[in-house]
């Protein structure tokens, strides 16, 4: 007897970072240091797991924007550049700690883990991981779902609808041409929703959504069964809420998975602690200090001396959490089962980037929390949401509440003191866009070319990351260089073609850096379906 | 900011530094001591702003963290530089959470200077309109405001904006803005039926709200309200 659902969601995002006008530069490293630390795992995993016949069910949620890069060219060749560098380090880790009994297998680990992911991603994967998701799709392994265009937080543009219903229909249009298939779900950026923003789900048959749990628990009706069964908007489309028993298993900050002391420490980065000399292969060319990747310590109890990482016992660690919590999970269905006409559904969304960059194990919890979620499947049944309104097409109708799962549940990390200035220019960049289409609704050549532009660049500047990153204060110049930069690019095409006088050789410029969404219509914007 | 950022950086400076980041000992110290306490408070900085941040934000913001030195912005003039309004009268309200909004304005310069030589002008105001029930309060601004955080007294309640001035005792609107209803901050709750089943469904913890104290009186809130200038 099935005791309940659990839907294991992961989000997968990036901003659009690429600068071809740069031989090398920093911040595409966010890209590689996911491919390598996130990315390749997770498939390496799918694939084992379907090799070995365990049987699994996962949604992935996977931005435009992060799909855009992982098909570009000239970021895959900077990928495999940036391993070369990595492997070239590694070796000189395992030469120079080949005397240390503690740190030499470590530096052997990662130059191994470096070599498999040249050979996966050049070799296996022919640098198509996206491909490879569609085949996982395809097998009937995986959902994969679409989110906003840009990854905007669409509470804040919403003061343009039409703005929000581009982030939809865009990144609809572009899911469907990375993965051949239609999305059934989308993922709101940082799960921000507000009332009404199902309608333009709803446009592109999108069928359901994820909240944080307020979102539902506070709907206009009281949720009968709360965060474990989803809610129809007026519309029909459905509204799943996130568990937060689930959640703080992962994150919370005493008992959470994460900061066990034997999992290996995030911040002791070779990068930053050894001697420039060691380095200087891997370091840009001004000899700034990045992150490697290459972490040989353990996170170890708080107050003494840092041990070296010990990977064994890591992955029994792992391996014992994923048990603590698939066994969590089945005990909060049993306790909730005798209280509903269905089985209860527990919704466990989390960002992917967290398994393996920031998690260094999660990656291998994942692994170890699906065979054993398999192992026990007569029980707890994996779904996905699509899986589960098929079993229950009836739902409680409810209007859900304005959330988001930042800090503080509403739209806090994204409109406030630092960020808040951003507003007043996306809000007028829509209207403008609006006016480009209603004067010229009809262009060709280089002008249809340049409203183009306009419509990608004002996509860009809306990416939530900017304002994020100005809150949480890292790498803040380089947020605010982007948001200013895809508003002046936007406001300078839009007096071009008002005064009739295009900037070509720029403009080419431009749409050659900026290359996301290459079948981007502007006459689609403000309008509803294709 | 690194070791070797710090030590390339001159002595007079690192004292501008040490001083600006509330160092005491900066007097008597050499410089190598110099750029450990400043390396110390730096990363004592770094720890107090991730305790700001709930778990997911402080994980979320791993994936943006390259190198140590992003924080300092390159010197040089601006290359993207924005307009700094776009010369119309309008006013957009935002919702942050149940009980603030943001609200953003301009006002055309024409317009601007014709309110200006209205010789009865007294003072340019945003009127705060709440629907349910039907009220309003005024908040005085200055010209050279152009945004400001709005605290609204009632959660799941519609509110409106009107940016406008007094003159003579009566106030002439310029713009009104969009209307937001702000969120719930409570569950809907009928009452009644299974307690354990009510406790069970209802009474879970959303993670994004973990820490987060109930709403304040609106009296506590410093906001310029006068409503003794109301019409």
């Amino acid at each position: 007897m099935v005791k309940g659902y659990l839907a294991f969601v992961l989000h997968l995002h990036l901003p659009f970072v690429r600068h071809p006008e740069h031989e090398r530069f920093l911040e595409e490293d966010w890209l590689f240091e996911a491919i390598s630390e996130t990315y390749l795992p997770l498939l390496e995993v799918f694939e084992r797991l379907e090799r070995e016949k365990v049987g699994f069910r996962l949604t992935l949620s996977i931005s435009p924007t992060l799909a855009e890069m992982l098909r570009d060219e000239l970021l895959q060749d900077r990928y495999m550049r940036h391993l070369e560098r990595l492997i070239e380090l590694a070796e000189r880790e395992v030469a120079r700690t080949r005397r240390d009994a503690a740190l030499g297998p470590l530096a052997g680990m990662y130059l191994e883990r470096f070599r498999g992911c040249l050979e996966s991603f050049n070799g296996k994967y022919g640098r198509n991981l996206l491909g490879a998701l569609a085949g996982l799709q395809k097998r009937g392994l995986l959902e994969l779902i679409t989110s906003g265009a840009s990854h905007a937080f669409l509470p804040a543009i919403a003061a343009v609808p039409e703005t929000v219903q581009a982030q939809v229909g865009v990144a609809v249009r572009s899911h469907i041409r990375n993965f051949g298939d239609y999305p059934k779900g989308f993922w709101l950026p940082e799960c921000g929703y507000y009332p009404g923003v199902e309608a333009f789900l709803k446009e592109h048959d999108l069928r359901y959504t994820f909240l944080e749990a307020h979102g539902i628990l506070y709907a206009d009706r009281p949720p009968r069964y709360g965060v474990y069964a989803p809610l129809a908007c007026p519309n029909h489309v459905s509204a799943f809420g996130r568990d937060p028993a689930s959640a703080r298993a992962v994150w919370s900050s005493e008992e959470g998975y994460p900061g066990d002391p034997v999992y290996r420490e995030f911040y002791r980065d070779i990068g930053f602690e050894l001697p420039l000399d060691c380095l200087r292969s891997f370091l840009p060319d001004d000899g700034l200090r990045v992150n490697t990747g290459i972490k040989y310590y353990a996170i170890t109890c708080p107050g003494a001396d840092k041990k070296p990482y010990n990977r064994k016992a890591a992955l029994r660690k792992a391996e014992e959490h994923a048990e603590h919590f698939a066994h969590a999970r089945l005990h909060q269905a049993e306790q909730l089962r005798p209280h509903m006409d269905r089985p209860p559904l527990l919704v466990c969304p989390f960002d992917a980037e967290l398994f393996g960059h920031w998690w260094f194990e999660g990656p291998e919890w994942v692994e170890a929390l699906l065979r054993r979620l398999a192992r026990g499947a007569e029980k707890l049944r994996m779904v996905t949401p699509s899986e589960y309104l098929e079993h229950h097409p009836e739902q409680q109708e409810a209007q859900p509440c304005f959330s988001s799962w930042g800090n503080k549940g509403y739209a806090e990390v994204w409109l406030e003191s630092s960020n808040d200035w951003v507003y007043r220019h996306l809000h007028k960049l829509s209207e403008r866009m609006l006016e480009l289409v209603r004067r010229f609704p009809g262009e060709k050549g280089i002008r249809r070319r340049a409203l183009n532009q306009a419509f990608r660049e004002l996509l860009l500047s809306q990416s939530s990351d900017w304002a994020f990153i100005m809150k949480t204060g890292t790498t803040v110049p380089y947020a605010m260089r982007r948001t200013k930069e895809h508003i002046s690019n936007f406001n300078r095409i839009y007096s071009g073609v008002m005064e009739n006088d295009i900037q070509q050789e720029w403009l080419l410029k431009l749409e050659a850096k900026n290359n996301l969404f290459p079948e981007i219509d502007y006459r689609k914007f403000g309008r509803a379906r294709p | 900011m690194t070791r070797e950022r710090l030590q390339s950086i001159p002595l007079e400076e690192l004292t501008a530094m040490a001083l600006s980041a509330g160092l005491e000992t900066v007097d008597s110290a050499d410089r190598a001591e110099l750029i450990e306490s400043l390396l110390e408070s730096y990363e004592e900085l770094r720890q107090e702003r991730e305790e700001g941040n709930s778990p997911s934000v402080r994980v979320g913001e791993k994936k943006y963290e390259v190198a140590a030195d992003e924080e300092l912005e390159a010197p040089g003039e601006d290359p993207f530089p924005l307009p700094v309004r776009y010369n119309e009268t309008k006013v957009v309200l935002m919702i942050r959470d149940p009980h603030w909004a943001f609200a953003y304005w301009d006002i055309e310069a024409q317009k601007a200077q014709r309110v200006r030589k209205d010789a009865n002008f007294e003072q340019l105001v945003l009127r705060v309109h709440d629907c349910e029930p039907s009220s309003s309060f005024d908040i005085p601004i200055q010209w050279e405001d152009s945004s400001w955080y709005i605290y609204l007294p009632n959660a799941d309640c519609e509110y409106g904006l009107d940016l406008g001035y007094l003159a003579a005792g009566r106030f002439k609107l310029l713009a009104r803005s969009n209307t937001i209803r702000t969120p719930r901050e409570t569950i809907v709750d009928a009452g009644g039926g299974d307690e354990q089943a009510r406790a069970l469904f209802l009474g879970v913890q959303p993670e994004a709200l973990t820490g987060v104290s109930r709403p304040m009186s609106s009296e506590a809130i410093p906001q310029r309200i006068l409503s003794s200038l109301r019409e």
